[in-house]
């Protein structure tokens, strides 16, 4: 162990390092698609365990979603002894539902306000205005608003219903606002706030380790040139944090669309104003049984998500192709 | 004065957001009489255990957080092996379906849970039926569920820092006569761990916060329940009983926050490293 801690041999180090070893068919080249020496079989054996888990409990159950959303399978009752595949009906009468279309606007409202508004917008204002401080300030900051993100659900869940509470909650009282019912009058509203306060964290963080890579002297540079904050961050800032803005917001925009933690706090209501496709899928499938529905809701959600990651993916795309 | 101002907006950002955390462990201290009145201050000048008391008096209590901490930990320490293995294997060899299985990682991100646990339920129905120990209301279960869903993430974190390793390092401890052992765990390992500490946490929140695999598994066996589940079933915003809420909370709280300290240092760099390009 004592050999290999020492820094490596600069000779053999740069044996496969450089471009030259490319174009030689010898070892440098085989060594470099297999640089741990793995050979082909224990590399499969180490990737097999995750492969296995990941299709069986992931690829496999999604497959049946697929399967489920052409029948008519229900949880109970003669549909559910006996499931007749219906084709695309599901489909139709979704797209056709009122309950669907205003659900699917309501959880785009979610992602847009919460996580590309509200985490990616609040995390990079903290990260910027954090950036040149090491002390206690930025530790402190840190600490308190990754609090938000490692909470448990159903813990921020009774959180939020305490603070926004119409008779006893906390809000109300510091407000000076009593009676005034956060969760009835203004429900996905307060669904978007939970959000942002929940997940601003992970927007922080990224965009934290992300300006470092932001050289000082470049900013300085353009400040003594009189460019403005705005300037700054275009010209100066932005081109070199975008692949973490995208990665971000990809992951973000993903994780919220899905997020069913706002059920908690308002069961989908007043009237399914706050009804989300997570919340509606859970209502339509699990309480209310009707399994084939449902099923078919999910993997419209799953198209919708694949669109989203499509969209980021191409625009990362595009970067790469201009760099070029 | 332009640093001032950041910093005073940092800070208030920072008390809002720890705000409704400081009202939990509050309303965890304050006795039943200050919690109801109309008029709650800020403090309290009569902190109180009982609320504590009586949630550790819920039948179960402490058997429901020893199954919880019993999945989480199994399914942080699984995890981080599993996705270590893959994340090198993928990283260093080229298969032909390499960028196909990374795809399937990608897709999998995005299938919305709720929908997965119906013919999940099935799944672990009859696989419980063949193999005793990960069948329906058994810890088993969870372990496994969780397991598989903190995967696609993990691997695709840590592949960035496997990355990140020059192959010269294994070349060179190659050459110096290490066993493909000794530079899996003894060099590997170690330079990946800021990846490890993020995926932990990572596996650690969603293991430790689950109702939902929790909710549908494990229906019958209480004495399997797992804490987040249970949590919902005893306290209801409705009884008023907030005292007993809050210091119900902030005991589920402790090992997440526990967790966390632990790794804190390495989890921010970690995070950065993972998305490098």
């Amino acid at each position: 162990m004592a050999r290999t801690t020492s820094p490596p041999d600069p000779t053999t180090a740069g044996a496969g390092g450089s471009a030259t070893g490319r174009d030689d068919p010898g070892t440098p080249l085989a060594r470099r698609a297999d640089a741990a020496g793995l050979g082909r079989a224990r590399a499969g054996g180490f990737v097999l365990p995750g492969l296995v888990l990941i299709v069986l409990f992931l690829v496999v159950p999604a497959l049946w979603t697929i399967y489920l959303g052409v029948t008519n399978y229900r949880l109970t009752g003669l549909a559910a002894a006996d499931p007749q595949v219906v084709g695309l009906d599901n489909y139709t009468a979704a797209l056709g539902d009122e309950r669907f279309r205003s659900s699917l606007w309501l959880t785009l409202q979610f992602v847009l306000g919460s996580a590309v508004i509200g985490q990616a917008g609040l995390g990079f204002a903290i990260a910027w205005s954090l950036r040149d401080r090491h002390g206690p300030v930025r530790r402190v900051v840190e600490a308190l608003v990754l609090l938000a993100w490692i909470l448990p659900s159903s813990v921020v869940a009774f959180l939020w219903i305490a603070l926004l509470d119409r008779d006893a909650g906390t809000l109300n009282a510091l407000l000076g606002t009593p009676g005034m019912a956060w969760l009835l009058d203004h429900p996905m509203l307060s669904v978007i706030l939970f959000n942002t306060w929940r997940g601003t964290a992970f927007s922080m963080m990224l965009y934290g380790a992300a300006l470092q890579n932001v050289p000082p002297s470049h900013l300085e540079t353009a400040r003594l040139a009189g460019a403005s904050t705005w300037q700054q961050l275009r010209d100066v800032v932005f081109p070199r944090i975008r692949g973490h803005v995208l990665t971000n917001l990809l992951l973000i925009s993903l994780w919220t669309f899905n997020d069913f933690t706002p059920f908690l706090i308002t069961a989908g209501g007043p009237e399914q104003r706050s009804e989300i496709l997570p919340v509606y899928v859970f209502k339509i499938a699990l309480s209310g049984g009707e399994l084939g529905f449902g099923a078919a809701i999910s993997f419209l959600m799953l198209l919708i998500n694949l669109v989203i990651a499509l969209v980021y993916l191409r625009t990362l795309g595009q970067r790469r192709e201009a760099r070029r | 004065m332009r640093r001032r101002v950041a910093d005073t907006v940092a800070i208030l950002v920072a008390l809002v957001t720890v705000f409704p955390i400081y009202w939990m462990v509050l309303s965890a201290l304050k006795p039943t009489g200050e919690i109801l009145s109309a008029d709650p201050r800020p403090w309290t000048l009569h902190p109180t255990l009982d609320h504590f008391r009586s949630a550790l008096g819920v039948s179960g209590f402490g058997r429901y957080f020893l199954n919880s901490l019993v999945v989480a930990l199994a399914v942080v320490a699984l995890s981080a092996l599993v996705a270590f293995l893959a994340a090198v294997a993928l990283t260093r060899y080229r298969f032909r379906t390499r960028s196909t299985i990374l795809v399937l990682f990608l897709i999998a991100q995005m299938v919305p849970v709720e929908a997965l646990s119906i013919p999940l339920f099935f799944q672990i129905r009859d696989l419980g039926r063949t193999v005793p120990g990960v069948g329906l209301n058994t810890l088993g279960s969870l372990v496994l569920v969780q397991l598989a869903f903190s995967l696609p993430f993990a691997i695709w974190m840590l592949r960035g820092f496997v990355a990140a390793v020059p192959p010269e390092v294994e070349e060179a401890a190659t050459m110096d006569g290490a066993s493909r052992f000794t530079i899996l765990w003894r060099i590997l390992f170690p330079l990946i761990a800021p990846g490890l500490a993020a995926t932990s946490v990572f596996s650690f929140i969603t293991a430790w916060n689950d109702f939902l695999f929790a909710k549908t598994f494990i229906i019958s066996a209480t004495e399997n329940q797992t804490l987040p589940a249970a949590l919902l079933v005893f306290f209801k915003p409705d009884e008023n009983d907030w005292g007993g809420i809050m210091a119900a909370s902030t005991l589920m709280t402790v090992p997440v926050l526990v967790f966390f300290v632990f790794v804190r240092r390495r989890l921010v760099s970690g995070l950065g490293g993972a998305v490098k390009d």
